[in-house]
């Protein structure tokens, strides 16, 4: 359990590891790759850095040992393949495609993060003359994970901590644990890049990891 | 990391390896260019937390795909979006029927909320047809087409610039294709077209016997019909408008249904009281067979022939045409020494002369009775004998302007007339059949009046060049549903033909693989319109904008205002008026001849404008047979032209005669390719599909999988079993597909259904079953239409 009022060291240092594999995500599954985003994560990223059974660590591992523009270029193919097209979308990142009966967006569980951020005070920016985002979307349910370690960080108090504890538990347990393996298993039955082979298992393994961590937290 | 933190977990549940192991991955923050999130997620405004419920907002809009049904669909809105559709719960009746949603529409909000819509503009990267694209900002995407249009308008003149048939958004008022022509004659001019990818050959030949196509006549009159004769006629899967509705009404009044088909159609199951299966292209012969029995036999009504009509004996003809050209000379057999008898159509058609002869009798001596025409006969190599045939055989039975009876043709009736915002003058004056556009690409200034230019001027024999601009704006025509789609790739990916494409699309289709400059168009849901439906129609819909548009989509007003800016002629080409503007505009046009036209407020309110059949009813051609005195037919003659002299006049007395002739088809079932290619093949419109869109839909396909259908004693000669992945193939092409074997489809016939994504493997195969790959570009000869179910293949398992 969390202990009241304060959080030590190591667990600052844990929650910020944390967050930096969210935020390693966000770099992964939000824009296409780019030189950039390329070294950024080639610099702190410890490729063998993974457990071994999910075998990430190798995919990401070789991946950077190819020739780096090459690879560079078969990783935003894949990016745009995969996720924005424009061809048929194999592994479309939105949890209502996943769940909802009709494979579209704006289903149910739209609603229900949607709620979840209101309930933390967020909300999708709205912009004239456009049609909202679909709030379901992989990237801003990971965005929504990231923020709340924030928010425990920063919290004032144990109320204000366990708060945002839930909220993630939430997150995790009724929605990204429902469909991250179905989507990953997608990705890999599709990705032509060795990238996404990783990135896909490493989004999988680590949902499924910090979940159990979250419930064990509470 | 000390394992303080992890000692105070449960070992058990965590291992301690693995929580080493991720906490050790990541060892500094991974954020790019400084900025940790997105920037989407952000601190909601005003204080209050819990999501104030906003009411749900109901709005009325109409699927302006080109379907024949346009029905009335209601979304209902949360918080900007569509969370639920329903459909039309008036009560039902007779005068004013309920215009219920089908299978399809219960799919739209499948259609809105794709995640695989085109979401950017695009720019096409690799080489033309291959698919790929790189995500571009409008302004670049406007700014690349803006710059080729002139550049190929200086080079080539505005004549080289074309927007292309296309039917994806039918709205009535707004259309892409007719506002890209209306920018287009703003800036030079461009050339257009005539006819459609539908009904070609009857808009063309209808006229010739009763000088109009519009010779529909409200629904109401088929409850006062003794039969019904739906030839290549089947409402109940394309919904025209509320046919089906009608005829299931006629039905329930004791009125005989006669289908006559290749296939049993869902029709013919529903409400047919007899099926006649007939060989695809061999209409005509059945027609004159009929006409054969009515003369012989003495069926016709004779007063009618001898005061409304000409051409039906020699003592009826027109001046100068020479002896032995009227219908009764060439039904008997005078000339040509072939008498077209029951016995004569049995062998062409594989209807039993039996049967021809019952019919005939049937429809001559049950009066009134109506042989509604479909269009799906008049897609053929002759379809414009089919049309003119059907149009005299209720002419020589007296079955035209009187109630219950049914004019034939092309059958258009509006009850509803909306008004298009226009397109303006167009400088170059020129169109080609829409059918021939992959002509004008390769050999255009070769094109001459013979193929169907019109607008030449005196001393011009051709066009004056090649097609090099092509807008291909809400439509698949590009390629799937044009005919040869290998022909038409070939043509389409020599990048010295065309040398701009643009496409805008909501989806990746076969058409848009082939775009330069590839536009995310919003859909009905996001854009104004009015929906109308196919003939005979009675009612219109405000198809309104219930949701804002979907990722960087637009409507094509939208960007080519953007486009019109950017070439100089913005003030004129909107006349400062947006879609909801010209929607309101349209509105008090339209209620300039039509006082009952709503209002805008009053649209908004009911959503749609339906007129009562009660005291609306229209009998085509009732007042030139009640008082023909003071009411003539709109033909050179003022009658019934069973004979066209003006037909006559074109010289081609082979292909185009003056009365109707069965015209033994290239193709058909007597072309001596069918030593090569025994079997017949034919399209048709599929439940699951509205022409080719929501084949993307994979919800609709389980309801309706793409499988081509064989009679069972053609696929036992083949050893072919039901299920079995086939190929079908003759010289142009081959596609693989499953096959379902089934009684409902007459022997040496095959069919496939409409409308399915071209999907080439890399020998060119189609994997997905689209007709058009064995479809043929040779156009019919008067009206230059599509012959799409005139083909021969064979069939053998893969
Ligand atoms: S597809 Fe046609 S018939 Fe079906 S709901 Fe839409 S408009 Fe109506």
């Amino acid at each position: 359990m969390i202990q009241a009022g304060l959080m030590g060291a190591d667990k600052i240092e844990w929650m910020n590891a944390r967050k930096y594999m969210y935020q390693l995500l966000i770099v992964m599954f939000s824009t296409p790759m780019s030189q950039e985003s390329y070294s950024l994560i080639k610099d702190n990223v410890q490729t063998n850095g993974f457990p071994e059974e999910i075998s990430d660590g190798d995919f990401l591992k070789s991946f950077f040992q190819e020739e780096e523009s090459f690879a560079i270029q078969k990783a935003r193919e894949d990016y745009f393949r995969l996720f924005v097209g424009p061809d048929s979308l194999p592994c479309p990142p939105w949890e209502s495609v996943y769940r909802g009966k009709d494979r579209a967006l704006f289903d149910y569980p739209t609603f229900e993060v949607r709620d979840l951020y209101s309930s933390f005070g967020l909300e999708m920016k709205k912009q004239e003359g456009q049609h909202d985002e679909a709030d379901d979307h992989l990237i801003y349910e990971l965005e929504f994970m990231s923020i709340l370690i924030d928010k425990v960080l920063d919290a004032d108090s144990p109320a204000e901590q366990t708060a945002a504890l839930l909220g993630q538990k939430k997150m995790l347990d009724e929605h990204l644990k429902k469909w991250i393996p179905d989507l990953a298993q997608d990705i890999l039955t599709n990705a032509s890049s060795l990238y996404f082979q990783g990135s896909a298992n490493i989004l999988n393994s680590f949902i499924q990891f910090d979940s159990e961590l979250v419930n064990e937290l509470l | 990391m000390s394992n303080g933190f992890f000692n105070e977990l449960n070992e058990k549940k965590i291992s301690r390896r693995k929580f080493i192991k991720w906490s050790g991955a990541v060892s500094a923050p991974v954020v790019l260019g400084g900025i940790a999130t997105t920037g989407n997620m952000v601190k909601k405004a005003g204080a209050e937390l819990a999501a104030k419920k906003a009411d749900e907002l109901v709005l009325t809009t109409c699927s302006t795909v080109n379907c024949g049904g346009r029905c009335l669909i209601k979304a209902h809105i949360n918080n900007g979006v569509v969370t639920r559709l329903t459909t039309d719960t008036k009560a039902d009746t007779f005068e004013l029927p309920q215009l219920r949603a089908c299978i399809r529409g219960r799919g739209y909000r499948q259609f809105v909320y794709n995640p695989d819509r085109l979401k950017y503009p695009m720019k096409r990267v690799g080489k033309r047809g291959e698919g790929k694209f790189e995500r571009i900002s409008w302004e670049e995407a406007i700014d690349y087409i803006a710059k080729e249009l002139t550049r190929i308008t200086e080079k080539y003149g505005p004549a080289s610039r074309y927007s292309n048939y296309a039917s994806g958004h039918s709205g009535s008022i707004i259309g892409a294709g007719n506002m890209i022509q209306r920018l287009f004659g703003l800036t030079g001019g461009y050339l257009g077209f005539h006819n459609s990818y539908s009904s070609a050959q009857t808009t063309n030949a209808t006229p010739f016997t009763y000088g109009t196509t519009q010779t529909g006549s409200t629904l109401d009159n088929l409850s006062h019909s003794k039969m019904i004769i739906l030839w290549g006629h089947n409402p109940v899967e394309t919904r025209f408008g509320v046919t089906d509705f009608y005829v299931r009404k006629a039905k329930e009044n004791g009125v005989k249904i006669v289908v006559i088909d290749p296939r049993q159609s869902d029709t013919a199951v529903a409400l047919a009281d007899e099926w006649i299966p007939i060989a695809p292209t061999t209409d005509a012969a059945m027609m004159d067979a009929m006409t054969h029995v009515i003369i012989t036999e003495n069926l016709y009504d004779k007063s009618f022939v001898d005061q409304y009509c000409v051409g039906f004996d020699e003592n009826h003809m027109p001046d100068g045409v020479p002896e032995g050209e009227s219908l009764k000379s060439y039904i008997l057999g005078e000339k040509d020494g072939v008498p077209k008898t029951p016995e004569w159509a049995e062998k062409i058609t594989r209807v039993p002369a039996s049967t021809i002869r019952r019919l005939a009798r049937e429809y001559a001596t049950n009066k009134p009775s109506a042989l509604m025409q479909g269009w799906g006969p008049q897609r053929q190599a002759y379809g414009e004998q089919f049309v003119r045939g059907g149009t005299v055989l209720a002419a020589i039975t007296g079955n035209v302007g009187v109630k219950g009876g049914w004019a034939s043709g092309a059958g258009y009736i509006s009850l509803v007339k909306t008004t298009a915002v226009p397109k303006g003058d167009n400088p170059v004056g020129l169109t080609i059949p829409c059918f021939l556009w992959t002509d004008a690409i390769v050999r255009g200034t070769e094109m001459d009046a013979k193929d169907g230019v019109k607008g030449l001027a005196e001393e011009q024999d051709t066009l004056p060049v090649n097609m090099k601009a092509m807008f291909n704006l809400a439509g698949n025509t590009l390629i799937n549903q044009h005919s040869d789609c290998n022909k038409t790739a070939e043509i389409l990916s020599d990048e010295s033909l065309l040398e701009l494409i643009v496409v805008s699309e909501i989806f990746m289709t076969p058409s848009a693989k082939f775009a330069d400059i590839l536009l995310p168009s919003n859909t009905f849901m996001e854009r104004w319109d009015v929906g109308t439906t196919w003939a005979p129609s009675q009612q219109a819909i405000l198809s309104q904008k219930c949701i804002e548009n979907m990722y960087e989509s637009k409507s094509d007003y939208e960007w080519m205002t953007m486009l019109a800016k950017k070439l100089g002629v913005e003030q004129k080409f909107t006349e400062g008026r947006d879609e909801l503007a010209w929607i309101k505009w349209s509105i008090e046009e339209s209620r300039k001849t039509d006082p009952n036209f709503p209002t805008f407020e009053e649209f908004k309110k009911e959503g749609i404008y339906q007129v009562s059949l009660e005291g609306n009813s229209v009998v085509a051609f009732e007042q030139q047979i009640k008082d023909p005195k003071n009411n003539k037919f709109e033909t050179p003659s003022g009658k019934i032209e069973i004979f066209s002299k003006a037909l006559w006049d074109m010289n081609d007395h082979e292909e185009i005669p003056a009365i109707p002739k069965y015209i033994s088809s290239w193709e058909g079932p007597e072309d001596p390719l069918t030593e090569k290619y025994p079997l017949q093949l034919i399209g048709w419109h599929y439940k699951r599909r509205c022409h080719s869109t929501f084949d993307n839909n994979k919800w609709l396909e389980e309801a309706g999988p793409q499988v081509m259908w064989m009679n069972e004693r053609d696929a036992a000669t083949r050893n072919i079993k039901d299920g079995d992945r086939v190929k079908i193939f003759n010289d142009r092409g081959e596609v693989h597909m499953p096959v379902k074997m089934t009684n409902r489809v007459i022997p040496g016939t095959i069919a496939i259904p409409q409308g399915a994504w071209w999907s080439p493997d890399k020998d060119g195969v189609d994997q997905r079953g689209n007709v058009n790959t064995l479809t043929s570009q040779r156009p019919s000869p008067l009206a230059k239409g599509n012959p799409q179910h005139t083909n021969l293949v064979e069939v053998a398992r893969v």
